[in-house]
């Protein structure tokens, strides 16, 4: 396990942009899924909304 | 086919039903890839173990040239034939072509100090991928500083387009120039000349590197699609209009087109 970790001696160049590379990755899954949940819980709320203001007028009451 | 996803509605079922796959293809081939990568290919016999950047470096330069591809085609078919889903595609591709970009240099520099002993040449081949990430910067700008979205996707295309200029440059480069990038070992005529050890691995890193970035874009359109929907919604809805002697009245509102 440790010959694996230190990669020949080069484990300072190869781990840090394997580290990078998923973290980045991970941060855009998890921005475009986050967006993306959101935005269809908040259409579908509004899909069940009633229509409101079906009067021409009305008083407001004080 | 084209004009058949040019439907918004079309293309938001489209991408409910391949984004599952997208996402369970990209991690099994990375769960089958990383461990060839990391541990059961073999060493370089002159860079040792320094070459299991490539199963990185490799698929994001490519991504940050097939997303910038990509963007450019979008742009061209947003310009000749009006599709109303190409803008967005384009947008969506940007942000991740960006990313791509910036893992290949960082990766690349990982790679060129042990290699070479430089983090960082003015050579041809990583000038012009520090270009291309500048652009993509410009093209984002582009989208979020202009604020009337017909003029920002005017502008965005024709960005795309000037741009595009780069994509042969960063891929002849290493052939018109002298260069301590390596030529071209994959996409060559006469085939790879990597060893079949390290390109199997090489090449599921690369399907699935573009199996994320199909699912990104996906997401990211279908978002734009979802939010100009609501926009066109809030827009229609009737609004209440409190008048000066205690009675509201509702008005439908005007302006945007449904």
């Amino acid at each position: 396990m440790a010959d694996f970790l230190q990669m020949g001696g080069y484990a300072i160049y190869i781990w840090p942009p394997y580290v990078l590379s998923f973290a980045v990755l991970g941060f855009i899954f998890q921005r475009r899924w986050a967006r993306l949940r959101q935005l269809r819980a908040l259409e579908s709320a509004a899909e069940k909304q009633p229509p409101e203001g079906d009067n021409d007028s009305v008083k407001v009451s004080s | 086919m084209l004009d058949f996803f040019a439907n918004p509605a079309r293309f938001e079922a489209l991408s409910r039903t391949l984004s599952p796959w997208l996402l369970a293809s990209w991690a099994i081939l990375f769960v089958i890839a990383l461990p060839i990568a990391l541990v059961f290919s073999p060493a370089d016999y002159q860079q040792g173990d320094t070459v299991r950047l490539m199963y990185i470096h490799v698929p994001a330069a490519w991504m940050a040239t097939i997303a910038y591809t990509f963007i450019a085609v979008m742009s061209v078919m947003a310009f000749i034939w009006r599709h109303p889903i190409a803008d967005a595609l384009a947008r969506a591709a940007a942000p991740v072509g960006l990313a791509m970009t910036g893992l290949a240099l960082v990766s690349g520099a990982f790679w060129g100090k042990p290699t070479w002993g430089a983090w960082w040449v003015w050579d041809a081949r990583l000038t012009s991928v520090l270009v291309l990430f500048f652009i993509y910067l410009a093209y984002l700008a582009i989208w979020d500083t202009i604020s009337d979205p017909a003029r920002a996707a005017k502008f965005a295309r024709v960005t795309a387009l000037l741009g595009f200029v780069n994509i042969p440059i960063i891929k002849f480069s290493v052939d018109w120039w002298n260069s301590l990038h390596q030529p071209a070992s994959l996409v060559r005529a006469g085939g790879p000349t990597i060893d079949g050890s390290m390109l199997t691995p090489l090449l599921m890193m690369i399907a699935g590197y573009t199996l994320f970035f199909a699912w990104a874009v996906c997401a990211g359109a279908e978002a734009q699609i979802i939010e100009a929907r609501a926009r066109r919604r809030s827009a229609r809805a009737p609004r209440r209009i409190l008048k000066v002697d205690g009675t509201a009245r509702t008005e439908q509102a005007e302006g945007e087109d449904g």
